[in-house]
C-alpha cells in the first residue's frame, strides 16, 4: 500500500483512491476492510473474472487492465511490472524517476531483465490511458534543504539507538521488530559495536543487562510475546540498576495475536507488567521520523538514570516506510555517572542514597570498587537485605532518580490551540495530526497532545499543556482503552471525555476522528 | 581418597614449608568456622573454634621454632593451598554439633596429619628429610594427647543431640 | 599436573605475591549452612585466582539463583546475581562486551540445568571464553529440598514428589561434551587443593569450562556425607580424545573427579567486533 503526496504524509489517508488487483484471492476475507468511495477506481485484469460484488457496493468507478495478457505479449515480462506502469501514470510520477529507480533495483539482473521490465511498464503506462481520468500529482515547488531521508520506523529506532550510544545488542527475532536487529548488524559493525543472536529473548534481555553492567550501552529489540517473557529480567535491571533499552514494536495481541498487524495493546505490559513496584522509563514515538529521536533519547534517557527504557513503537511505525525531510541533527548529552577508583579506607557504595537518587556506577576493572549487582533488595553497599528501612531507601531512591529528573520538552507533542483537544500517542498521532489539518480548514481550532513520555508522569506540564481545553477526545488503538484507563490513573481529566479506540488490525484513519469531533463540536 | 601429589617430601624446605602453610590455613579454617558457627547461633562452638584458632597459630609458631632449630629459613606464607591434612572440612560440620564432635574431628584430623609424617618419613630420601618429618609427626601426637585432655571434659552427648523442633528459617 | 597452570605461574614474579586468597573474599559472612559443600568452592575459587594472581576489579562472578548462586557477595570481585537459570547470559553478555576480564559464572543444579538448560545447551554450544562452575548437591536447597534434574528417581525425599520423580536424571557432562564445551571436569568440594588445580585449568582454557562440583547439601541430602568415601580419582586418560572422552562420560557413575574429562580445542567464540566508522557512513543508506 503506497501514499503518494506533495505534502509531508503522516497518516494513510481515509480511503484507497485506487484498488489494484492483479488476481482476487482470499478477497472474502478482508473484503469489508477496503475503504473504498465512489472515488475510488478499481482496477481488475478480466482474465481473473469480473470485480466482485462487495467491492462494487461501494461505489467505486472500475476499469479493466489485461495485465497478464500484456506481460505474457513480452519475452520475460511479469504483469507487476505492468502494475507499476499503471499506476505510475496514473499517480503522475515521472517516467524518468520510474525508471531510474528501476535501474537501481534491477539493474544487477542484466539487460535482457532490464529490457523486459521497462516494457512491461511501458506496455502498462500506454493502457492507463484508457483509465477514467484520476487527479494528478503536481510537481512539487519545495525543495526541503537539508535533502530527503527513505527510512522506515525500524530502521529509524536503529539508527537512533546508534546515535544514542548503543554499541551491544543481543537479537532474538520476532515478526515485526526483526528489522531492527537486522539493520544494527551491519551498521554495528561499521560503527564499532556488537551485535549477537541469541537463543531465545531470555537470553536476549540477560545479555544485555551483563554487556550494560561492564559498561557497553545496549540494546534489544522484541514484540508482545517477547516483552512478555524478559519480564522478570526487566524487573532485575530495574533493581540491580543496570541501564538499558528494549524496543517493543507492538503488533496484534494478545499471546500469538496477529503478528503482521499493528494496535497499542502492549501499553499495559510496558507500564505494570514488572512484579513488585518496579518504576522505570516508558517512551513513546508518535511517527516514522520520530522513532530516531525517541530511540536515541531512550538511551540518553536509561543510562543517565540507570534503569530500564521501554520504546513503544509499533508494526504501523515500524514497517512503514517513509520518503521525509532529512531529520534533525540531535545530540544529547548521554553519560552514565560512573565511579572513580577508590583509594584509601573508603568503601564504595554503589546504591548509596543521593539527593538525586542516581547514584555513581563503576564499571568493572575500576580498582576498589569490586560490587556485586543484585535483584535482592540490597543497602547502599549492595549486600542482601530484608530490612525495612533499606527497602525503604532503596525504593524511594529508584523512584525519586526517574520522577525528580526534568525531561524536558520532549515529554509530548503540543500542537495548536482550541478549547476542543485530542490526546493521544503512537502511531494513531498521524491522522490525529492530518484530521486536526482538516478541520483548521473549516474554522474549528482544535489541540493535539500526543504523549511521548508515557512514564513517569507528568502531572503539571499536562495541566498546561489541557489549560483552557473544554472537550478532550482520546484516541488510541486498543479494545480495552488501555491508554484512557491510565489517563484516568495518573492525570486529571477536568473535562468532558470521549474516547475513540478500536483494536488492531485496522489503521483508525483521519476521517474517524475528523467525524467525531466535527459531531461533538456541532453539540 | 586424598592423593594430592605434594612436593613436601622433595626437600627439607618444602616440608617446613607445607607444615607452616597447614598449620596457618587450618588456624584461619576454625576461624572461618567460628564466624560460621556464630551466624548460625551456635554460640558454644563458635567460642571453642576461636580458641582452636589461638592454639593453631600457636603451631604455626612452634613449626617456625622448630624450622630455627634445625638452621633452616623461616618458610613464607604461600599461595598454594595444601592438601587436607589437619585441615577441618567444612564437610563434616554441622551446625548443631557440640564440642565433642568438632573436638573428635579435630582430632581425626591430627590423626590424618600425623600419618601423613609418619609416611613422608617412612619414604624419606635422606636422613635430615627423615629426623624433621619425624619431629613433625611427633608434634602432632602432642596435639593429639592435648586433644584428648580437653574431650574428657565433653562427653560424648545422647542420641537426638541432632534433632531440632525449631529448624532454621532463611530470612535473606 | 599440567603444563598451563605451570606456565601461568612462571608468568607470575617470583617476589611474592601481589594477591593473596583473602584479597578474593569480602567480608560478608557466608550464610550456608555448616557442612555445606559450598564453602570449600568459595575457598577453592578464591585459592585459584591468588595462584592465577589476577587483579580482583579485572575478574567478575555471574550467578543465578539458590544457595550456591549466594557466592558472587562473598567475594571481592565484580558481582551480578542475577534472576534464576539466567546466569550464562548475563555472564556471555559481559565477556562479550568486555573481553578484557575474567569471567565466572557460578550457580547449581538446579539453576543450571532445569530453568537453565536452554542456556547451558547455548553456551556450550557458543563456547564464548568463560568458566561455568556448578555446584551440583542433586538437591534444590534454597527452597527446602525438591528434587533436580541431577537427583535419582528413586530418591524420595521430597513432599513435590513423594515417590521419586521416576524420571533419569540429567548427565551435564555428556550434554556439555555434545554441545561442544571446550573443557568438562568434575570434582569433590571436599578435595579442595585438587579443586583449585582444576579450577586455574578451567579459567585459563581457552572457550567455554565447565566444572561440575559434587557439593553436598547436609540439610536436605545428608546421605551425601557419605560421597567423601565414595568419589574416586577419575583414571589417566588422554582428554584431548573425544571418543574417549564420549565412552568415558557415557558409562561414568558420577563419582570419578579430580582430573579434566575433556579438553578440547575449538577456538573461542569471538563476534565481529567492528572498527569505528562514522554516522556519514551509516546515514548514506537513508539518502534519496
Amino acid at each position: 500500500m503506497v501514499r503518494f503526496s506533495r505534502e509531508p504524509i503522516v497518516a494513510q489517508s481515509d480511503n484507497f483512491q485506487v484498488l489494484l488487483a492483479l488476481d482476487w484471492q482470499n478477497l472474502g476475507k478482508y473484503a469489508a476492510e477496503f475503504p473504498l468511495s465512489p472515488s475510488s477506481l478499481i482496477i481488475g485484469d478480466p482474465e481473473q473474472g469480473e470485480v466482485p460484488g462487495e467491492l462494487l457496493a461501494s461505489g467505486a468507478r472500475c476499469g479493466q487492465i489485461a495485465m497478464k495478457a500484456l506481460a505474457q505479449a513480452i519475452p520475460a515480462g511479469r504483469p507487476n511490472m505492468v502494475a507499476l506502469g499503471i499506476l505510475g501514470a496514473l499517480a503522475g510520477l515521472p517516467a524518468e524517476s520510474i525508471d531510474a529507480v528501476l535501474l537501481k533495483t534491477m539493474g544487477h539482473k542484466g539487460d535482457k531483465a532490464l529490457a523486459a521490465s521497462r516494457a512491461a511498464i511501458q506496455a502498462g503506462w500506454e493502457a492507463a490511458g484508457g483509465l477514467p481520468v484520476l487527479p494528478r500529482l503536481a510537481v512539487p515547488d519545495r525543495k526541503p534543504e537539508g535533502g530527503r531521508w527513505l527510512m522506515t520506523g525500524n530502521e529509524a529506532a536503529g539508527y537512533g539507538a546508534v546515535k544514542g550510544g548503543i554499541r551491544y545488542v543481543a537479537a532474538y527475532p520476532i515478526t515485526p521488530a526483526t528489522e531492527v536487529l537486522e539493520w544494527m548488524a551491519p551498521a554495528l559493525d561499521k560503527i564499532g559495536g556488537t551485535l549477537v543472536q541469541v537463543e531465545d529473548e531470555l537470553a536476549a534481555i540477560n545479555q544485555i543487562i551483563g554487556a550494560s553492567y561492564g559498561g557497553v550501552p545496549s540494546l534489544t529489540a522484541t514484540a508482545g510475546p517477547g516483552l512478555a517473557l524478559m519480564t522478570e529480567s526487566l524487573g532485575l535491571a530495574v533493581a540491580s540498576e543496570t541501564p538499558i533499552v528494549v524496543v517493543d514494536v507492538m503488533r496484534g495481541g494478545p499471546s500469538t495475536g496477529i503478528p503482521a498487524k499493528s494496535e497499542q495493546s502492549d501499553l499495559n505490559i510496558a507500564l505494570y507488567g514488572l512484579h513488585g513496584d518496579a518504576p522505570h522509563l516508558v517512551v513513546a514515538p508518535n511517527s516514522v521520523v520520530d522513532c530516531m529521536f525517541t530511540t536515541q533519547w531512550a538511551v540518553h534517557l536509561a543510562e543517565t538514570l540507570q534503569t530500564v527504557a521501554l520504546v513503544l513503537s509499533d508494526q504501523a511505525l515500524g514497517q512503514a516506510r517513509v520518503a521525509g525531510d532529512r531529520p534533525a541533527e540531535v545530540v544529547f548529552p548521554t553519560r552514565r555517572e560512573v565511579a572513580a577508583p577508590v583509594t584509601g579506607s573508603g568503601k564504595y557504595q554503589r546504591y548509596a542514597v543521593t539527593p538525586s537518587g542516581v547514584s555513581p556506577m563503576a564499571v568493572p576493572g575500576t580498582a576498589g570498587c569490586q560490587y556485586t549487582a543484585d535483584g535482592l533488595e540490597h543497602n547502599p553497599f549492595g549486600t542482601p537485605s530484608s530490612q525495612a528501612s533499606d527497602h525503604q531507601a532503596q525504593l524511594d531512591k529508584r523512584q525519586r532518580k526517574l520522577t525528580q529528573y526534568d525531561y524536558g520538552n520532549a515529554w509530548a507533542d503540543l500542537e495548536g490551540e482550541g478549547d476542543i483537544a485530542i490526546l493521544t500517542w503512537g502511531s494513531c498521532t498521524g491522522a490525529a495530526r492530518e484530521a486536526i489539518g482538516r478541520l483548521r480548514a473549516t474554522g474549528l481550532k482544535v489541540r493535539l497532545l500526543s504523549l511521548r513520555l508515557l512514564f513517569p508522569v507528568q502531572p503539571e506540564k499536562f495541566a498546561a499543556a489541557l489549560q483552557g481545553v473544554k472537550r478532550l477526545l482520546i484516541v488510541e488503538q486498543t479494545h480495552s482503552g488501555q491508554f484512557m484507563r491510565y489517563l484516568r490513573a495518573f492525570y486529571d481529566l477536568p473535562c468532558p471525555v470521549q474516547t475513540l479506540n478500536r483494536p488492531g488490525p485496522l489503521p483508525i484513519r483521519p476521517n474517524e476522528i475528523e467525524a467525531q469531533l466535527a459531531a461533538w463540536s456541532s453539540t | 581418597m586424598t592423593r594430592q601429589p605434594t612436593k613436601a617430601g622433595q626437600s627439607i624446605e618444602e616440608l617446613f614449608a607445607h607444615a607452616s602453610q597447614m598449620e596457618r590455613t587450618t588456624a584461619e579454617r576454625y576461624r572461618e568456622l567460628a564466624d560460621m558457627m556464630s551466624t548460625h547461633n551456635n554460640r558454644e562452638l563458635a567460642e571453642l573454634f576461636r580458641r582452636m584458632a589461638d592454639i593453631e597459630w600457636l603451631h604455626v609458631y612452634n613449626v617456625n621454632a622448630l624450622c630455627r632449630e634445625m638452621n633452616i629459613d623461616e618458610p613464607p606464607a604461600t599461595v598454594r593451598p595444601v592438601g587436607s591434612g589437619e585441615v577441618p572440612d567444612f564437610e563434616d560440620q554441622h551446625y548443631l554439633h557440640r564440642p565433642y564432635h568438632a573436638l573428635m574431628l579435630a582430632r581425626g584430623y591430627e590423626e590424618r596429619a600425623r600419618d601423613f609424617y609418619a609416611k613422608l618419613a617412612a619414604d624419606a630420601m635422606n636422613e635430615d628429610i627423615r629426623q624433621a618429618a619425624l619431629k613433625l609427626a611427633a608434634e602432632e601426637e602432642m596435639h593429639i594427647g592435648e586433644l584428648d585432655k580437653w574431650l574428657v571434659r565433653y562427653p560424648k552427648p545422647e542420641a537426638g543431640w541432632d534433632e531440632d523442633l525449631d529448624p532454621p528459617v532463611e530470612l535473606e | 599436573m599440567n603444563k598451563d597452570l605451570d606456565s601461568a605461574k612462571t608468568q607470575c614474579p617470583s617476589s611474592a605475591p601481589v594477591y593473596g586468597a583473602d584479597d578474593y573474599r569480602s567480608n560478608v559472612k557466608p550464610v550456608w549452612c555448616p557442612g555445606c559443600g559450598d564453602y570449600s568452592v568459595l575457598s577453592a575459587v578464591t585459592n585459584s585466582l591468588a595462584q592465577l594472581q589476577l587483579p580482583p576489579e579485572k575478574v567478575a562472578l555471574v550467578s543465578g539463583i539458590g544457595c550456591s548462586s549466594r557466592i558472587p557477595a562473598y567475594t571481592n570481585v565484580y558481582g551480578f546475581h542475577g534472576v534464576h537459570g539466567r546466569a550464562l547470559p548475563l555472564a556471555t553478555g559481559l565477556k562479550l562486551a568486555r573481553p578484557d576480564l575474567t569471567v565466572l559464572a557460578a550457580g547449581g543444579d538446579g539453576d543450571g540445568f532445569s530453568i537453565g538448560g536452554n542456556h547451558f545447551l547455548h553456551a556450550c554450544r557458543r563456547n564464548v571464553d568463560l568458566t561455568y562452575i556448578v555446584m551440583d548437591n542433586q538437591v534444590y536447597g534454597m527452597t527446602k529440598g525438591q528434587a533436580s534434574p541431577t537427583t535419582a528417581p528413586d530418591w524420595k525425599g521430597s513432599d513435590l514428589t513423594p515417590d521419586g520423580t521416576g524420571i533419569n536424571p540429567f548427565h551435564p557432562l555428556v550434554i556439555a561434551l555434545a554441545a561442544g564445551a571446550n573443557y568438562i571436569a568434575r570434582c569433590f568440594s571436599g578435595e579442595q587443593a585438587n579443586l583449585s588445580d582444576i579450577l586455574c585449568e578451567a579459567i585459563l582454557h581457552p572457550g567455554f569450562s565447565v566444572v561440575q562440583i559434587l557439593s553436598p547439601c547436609v540439610t536436605f541430602r545428608p546421605e551425601q556425607r557419605q560421597w567423601k568415601n565414595l568419589v574416586r580419582m577419575a583414571p589417566e586418560s588422554d582428554p584431548h580424545d573425544m571418543d574417549s572422552a564420549v565412552k568415558r562420560l557415557m558409562h561414568d557413575d558420577g563419582m570419578d573427579i579430580g582430573r579434566a574429562l575433556y579438553k578440547g580445542s575449538r577456538p573461542p567464540y569471538r563476534p565481529i567486533r567492528g572498527t569505528p566508522g562514522t554516522f556519514e557512513d551509516l546515514e548514506k543508506e537513508f539518502i534519496l
